[in-house]
């Protein structure tokens, strides 16, 4: 065999002028890149964090998934919140972020989906650290638990699991995922309670169902639990526990399987008077329909022990191969009704404690959580495979109020009936409505304004992002708009990445001492790709109008 | 047996033939794949994407249509129908099969590489084509070139006299 060199001998003038050019192109190209990294870098002198007042802990605010801000963690109310401004904006890596984030005195904790964890300065946005570990793709919210060594962040990656990360360093501790399904899917945001991490399982057969020539599907969602100081895996109870059989055959050699699918991607709740965990499950990708599909167990959060199961839309097989006309459709597809929204405790005003449930299908249902007997069930909208309701609720239980932000995002549902985009108040005793403040679909000449994101309430509002970029904040006494600001554009960023707001979905927007941190852009499941991470504060009336322009101004259309 | 009617082939000729091989290859794969059912379980995605079965299906199906014609003649199946063949820059003799398995052969997954994203590779390799010898990156390394072959002649026989009018 030749030689390089002897190689470089035998050829032409000109073919050796075209192997210097094509070496120089791609040499330059790794050095271009190198300095496009360092240009966007916009590190932070000081890189030690002030990890003190790490807030919120879950993903619901509290373990009860409440979305409810209590005034202790934020000054932002009925009556201040006109002043929030726009403070900075940072230009994601991602076109689709979906984290929520975790914020201590001085640092914002966000994740960048594949661009990993990042630790950020609160006043500046300027980057502190990045988790380094390129396995980490941030799907979930940021989650924290102070140990001997300090305080630990915890966060999913959707293919490689959970991960603990030092909160100081940016360093991973350790990582974990789970052997009992083949191809787990960790979308979920896990809860943190009693030293143990809980984490919601999907499964990647949802997408794989699109090709025609995987034998769909085989798989289970499930619940693991993990030890949060060491990461041992302590227990997995799959939402189907009998295994999958073949069922038929497509293209002569293609197997078909079931029962499968029915996947946890929604963070679960957790009541620590009777220790159980409360969660919602998606659909059966598969026939036969299981009776755990569009489901909320109730499980020993010790154990991992089923204490009860509710179904609410029983045989409801759907796959992705349905979008497509794939083979791997069931013969007799059914809505796709998740639970996408975790289910929320709160009081009912009465003195008893009550778990409602947000479904897709548009329906509100509150039960008993001792027993998941169903007190009352509301139907609000049509409903589809998008929301209704999607991904959260919120309960004020001072107010008496249970907030459901609907999408009505055209995606099936009820065809008869209208869309009704918008935010409900329900009153928590009984589902009656309140208020409600409908969308205006006629008027957007951009995209569907339906409010598919989690929400979160404080005193006396409670504040959503729209699929078109909008976001506000809505009275609790009769939901009049009390601020809005539209991102559905261009943004300045600290970080020079430019950055463009889109529609706001996935976690939603968090309330946070005088800060209003949202993601815009969240480009999944058919939905308008950005990049933006907007960080609001109050600036009080009494600032000169200088100062206030100056933060305006870091908008740009 | 064939003669070499031209050392270095015409561009689209070896493009038509390489597109062939490219298709040809990928259905007889596809077929694999699907008597197998090597890549329908959840099972083979476990970690990822199974690039190593994909792998393995592209060079099994590659060596079952190629194999035999690689060896004999230096050609794939495309290089046969178009009339090309490999042969050794150096001799023009039919060039060692390990040559054209562990040297040449390689580069033929690059335009499947390109459907993920590595088109580059496949431009760095081609880019060489229109270069005098008109050799790929491919071809330099194996030491190979493509040729423009015709099926040799029968051997011309005697030349007879013609037959004589009986009248």
């Amino acid at each position: 065999m030749k030689s390089s060199s002897s190689v470089m001998r035998g050829l032409t003038f000109f073919s050796k002028v075209q192997v210097v050019l094509v070496l120089s192109v791609l040499v330059l190209s790794i050095f271009f890149q190198s300095i496009f990294v360092q240009v966007h870098a916009a590190d932070c002198e000081e890189s030690q964090a002030d990890l003190a007042g790490a807030f919120p802990q879950y993903w619901g605010i509290d373990e009860h998934s409440t979305r409810f801000v209590p005034a202790e963690h934020t000054t932002i109310n009925a009556t201040n919140v006109h002043q929030l401004k726009l403070k900075w904006a940072y230009g994601l890596e991602s076109n689709s972020p979906r984290s929520y984030p975790l914020v201590t005195k001085d640092t914002i904790f966000f994740g960048d989906s594949g661009a990993g964890l990042l630790a950020l300065d609160r006043e500046t946005g300027c980057v502190r650290w990045r988790h380094e570990d390129s396995e980490a793709d941030v799907a979930s919210a940021i989650l924290s638990r102070v140990t001997e060594s300090g305080l630990t962040l915890y966060f999913t990656s959707r293919r490689e699991g959970v991960f603990a990360v030092d909160a100081a360093t940016g360093k991973t501790l350790w990582k974990a995922s789970i052997d009992d399904e083949p191809v787990p899917l960790y979308s979920g945001t896990p809860l943190l309670a009693q030293g143990k991490i809980f984490v919601p399982i999907s499964s990647e057969e949802i997408g794989l169902s699109l090709n025609p020539f995987y034998g769909c599907c085989t798989t289970s969602g499930g619940m693991a639990a993990f030890d949060a100081t060491t990461g041992e895996q302590l227990w997995y109870l799959p939402t189907i526990e009998e295994p999958a059989q073949v069922i038929g055959r497509h293209f002569f050699f293609v197997e078909e399987w079931g029962p499968s699918g029915v996947p946890v991607w929604s963070a679960p709740t957790f009541d620590a008077e009777s220790g159980l965990l409360f969660y919602g499950t998606g659909e059966n990708y598969t026939e036969p329909a299981t009776l755990t599909s569009d489901a909320i167990f109730a499980v020993d959060a010790a154990t991992g022990q089923r204490r009860w199961v509710k179904q609410f839309t029983a045989g409801d097989t759907f796959n992705m191969g349905c979008v497509i006309g794939g083979p791997n459709c069931p013969d007799s597809p059914g809505p796709d009704l998740d639970f996408g929204a975790p289910p929320v405790l709160a009081n009912n005003g009465r003195g008893e404690t009550v778990l409602y449930a947000g479904q897709k299908s548009g329906h509100v249902h509150a039960m008993n959580p001792r027993t998941g007997d169903v007190y009352w069930s509301k139907h609000l909208s049509r409903g589809g495979y998008l929301g209704g309701i999607h991904w959260g609720i919120a309960a004020d239980e001072q107010a008496g109020l249970l907030y459901v932000p609907i999408s009505d995002f055209p995606s099936g549902g009820h065809s008869d009936l209208p869309a009704v985009p918008g935010m409900f108040a329900l009153n928590l005793s009984d589902g009656t409505i309140r208020w409600k403040n409908l969308q205006d679909t006629d008027s957007v000449a951009g995209f569907w304004p339906g409010l598919s994101a989690g929400i979160v309430a404080a005193q006396g509002l409670v504040v959503a992002g729209d699929l078109a970029g909008g976001i506000a904040a809505y009275s609790a006494q009769d939901g009049s708009v009390l601020w809005q600001f539209d991102t559905a554009k261009t943004f300045t960023t600290v970080n020079g990445v430019p950055a463009t707001g889109a529609s706001i979905d996935s976690h939603g927007p968090l309330l946070v001492d005088d800060l209003l941190i949202v993601a815009s852009g969240y480009g999944g499941v058919s939905m308008q790709p950005g990049n933006a991470l907007l960080v609001f504060q109050l600036v009080e009336d009494s600032v000169d109008a200088s100062q206030t322009n100056s933060l305006e101004g870091v908008a740009s259309e | 047996m064939s003669e070499i009617r031209q050392p270095n082939a015409k561009i689209w000729r070896r493009a038509l033939a390489g597109g062939i091989d490219f298709c040809l290859v990928a259905a007889f794969a596809l077929l694999l794949m699907l008597v197998t059912g090597l890549l329908e379980s959840a099972e083979a995605y476990t970690g990822g994407f199974p690039y190593l079965r994909v792998f393995f299906l592209g060079v099994t199906s590659y060596l079952i249509l190629n194999g035999w014609l690689l060896w004999q003649r230096g050609q794939t199946l495309g290089k046969y129908w178009l009339k090309l063949k490999i042969v050794n820059s150096q001799d023009g003799k039919t060039p060692a099969l390990w040559k054209l398995i562990f040297l040449r052969a390689l580069f033929f997954g690059l335009p499947h590489a390109a459907l993920i994203g590595f088109w580059y590779l496949v431009l760095i390799d081609w880019v060489f084509l229109f270069g005098k010898d008109r050799c790929c990156l491919h071809d330099l390394i194996a030491g190979t070139s493509v040729a423009s072959v015709a099926p040799a002649l029968p051997v011309a026989p005697e030349a007879k006299t013609e037959p004589q009018s009986a009248d």
